[in-house]
């Protein structure tokens, strides 16, 4: 259990069985009274937000989470296969829990898997990921303005925004935090 | 490679304070001269102490010579007991485990005391100071902050407390009270619902949060104490002083046993306050006001850390 006083921006807590992040804390002591910790905290598992306020007697749970760094391995219909280096255990992960992240995952990759009383919640890939543009429109020779995007598709389908300057082929690469384009690696 | 890039993040930090600390100068040279001119004696009164004044929820931090001073409410109450009448003392003050955006461990803070003046004298006194505080170290009376223009010399709101708990949250305050709820429904309903547009003053605490505050002698139920809020920020605390030497000792005596219920640390009597309640302090009303809060309000900042080095 962590104690009111350890509460802080960033501690992760179990609110009725469920993970949360605290993502704004504040301490406040009004009149003279008794020491309050208000938090906004966030559901690790469906992102909804709340208020909740401690007081210094509180008793805040301790979620059960682990980290755990896996490779990821291969896809496996809609299950994604990550493996452990050093223990080659396997952990399978569904695509409903992955979303648009199935789209930037790529063998070997180093990802951070997020456990929450041993079941995977979240998921972090290495920051960027380069893929190869399968379809866009041409772009005006020469054109490269940044500024103006067009629309574009990956080769597993995803579809992102790239600059007029990008062509079919070229190798580009996207914010797996964000999902957006973030530079063009090389021209096809 | 330039200079600058080479120099510390706490460094760095200090330099781009200066604009705000030749302000905060301004500031505190405002309110001494304010404060002089109306005949207050500054006091620089000791900060380590054998023991600290028993309050039920602040912790005093320990040295291994005694106890950094939570308030200059003790030694500037045997300056009251000694006969100084009109005194104030700027300075530093320390309470254990208070930190956050509005909270420093060490903070600065304002406090003077008037003898024979009433809490409700000082309402008036309080909004003249804040106004001269504006005019010196902004230029201008009508201050910004996070986009809410605040006239301080414009009317300020005097909200009973029992009247902004029955409005803002529905509640009684004695129920609140009573259901240990009070602070919570203070933060949670209350300190929202304020106009955010003029100074704010609740007054009417509950008797249990009175502190070393007379009670009200109209309802005895709450206490004659008011606090200012200005852009929804506490800052400041003003008593009528507690005067009876009974009742002081049997507040003295009461607080020490919630604290003990609440598993804080007992301290030793207080020598020089118990004096001064031996000796008599006299009726008088004071003011405590945190001047780091009041920086952070004229120069538009969200955090202490903005505003003090």
């Amino acid at each position: 259990m962590f104690n009111a006083s350890d509460l802080r921006k960033g501690l992760k807590i179990e609110i009725d069985g469920q993970p949360y992040t605290i993502t704004e804390f504040e301490f406040c002591k009004p009149g003279k009274g008794t020491a309050l910790y208000r938090c906004r905290v966030k559901n690790l598992i469906n992102g909804s937000t709340m208020e909740r306020t401690y007081r210094p007697v509180d008793k805040i749970g301790k979620p059960d989470l682990e980290e755990r760094e896996l490779m990821y391995s291969y896809q496996d219909g809609d299950t994604f296969v990550f493996s452990d280096n050093e223990t080659f255990e396997e952990l399978r992960i569904g695509r409903d829990k992955l979303g648009d992240k199935a789209y930037f995952l790529i063998e070997n990759a180093e990802c951070k898997v997020l456990l929450f009383n041993g079941q995977p919640i979240d998921i972090t890939l290495p920051v960027f990921i380069e893929k190869k543009v399968v379809y866009t429109e041409p772009g005006a020779r020469g054109d490269t303005a940044t500024n103006v995007m067009k629309p574009a598709k990956i080769d597993n389908g995803y579809e992102l925004n790239v600059p007029l300057f990008i062509n079919e082929g070229d190798m580009i690469k996207i914010d797996t935090r964000t999902g957006l384009y973030a530079e063009r690696v090389n021209k096809a | 490679m330039p200079k600058e890039s080479t120099k510390p993040d706490s460094i760095r930090r200090i330099e781009g304070l200066k604009r705000v600390l030749l302000k905060r100068s301004l500031l505190i040279g405002s309110i001494r001269s304010f404060l002089m001119e109306r005949g207050f004696l500054e006091l620089e009164t000791p900060l380590l102490l054998d023991s600290p004044l028993p309050e039920a929820h602040i912790e005093a931090i320990s040295t291994e010579n005694g106890f950094l001073r939570t308030s200059h409410e003790p030694l500037l109450k045997a300056c009251l007991a000694a006969g100084y009448d009109r005194i104030f003392e700027i300075g530093p003050c320390f309470r254990r485990e208070e930190k956050g955006r509005l909270h420093r461990e060490e903070f600065t803070m304002l406090e003077w005391y008037q003898a024979g003046a009433s809490s409700a004298d000082l309402i008036p006194f309080t909004k003249d100071l804040l106004v001269r505080a504006a005019k010196t170290t902004t230029g201008a009376t009508r201050i910004k902050y996070g986009g809410t223009s605040i006239a301080l010399d414009g009317e300020w709101e005097i909200i009973p407390l029992k009247k902004a708990f029955a409005k803002f949250a529905g509640v009684d305050m004695a129920d609140s009270v009573g259901k240990n709820r009070f602070e919570m429904d203070l933060v949670e309903r209350i300190e929202p619902a304020l106009p955010k547009d003029r100074p704010c003053v609740l007054t009417g605490y509950p008797a249990e949060f009175r502190a070393y505050a007379n009670l009200s002698a109209s309802d005895p139920s709450v206490a004659d104490r008011w606090e200012l809020y200005v852009a929804g920020i506490e800052i400041a605390n003003t008593y009528s002083e507690l005067d009876d030497s009974c009742e002081i000792r049997r507040v003295m005596n009461d607080t020490a046993e919630k604290r003990a219920s609440m598993g804080m640390k007992k301290y030793r009597e207080c020598k020089i306050f118990e004096d001064a309640v031996s000796a008599g302090i006299p009726r008088s009303a004071g003011c405590a006001m945190g001047m780091d809060r009041l920086m952070m309000i004229l120069s538009d900042a969200r955090s202490l850390d903005e505003v003090k080095i």
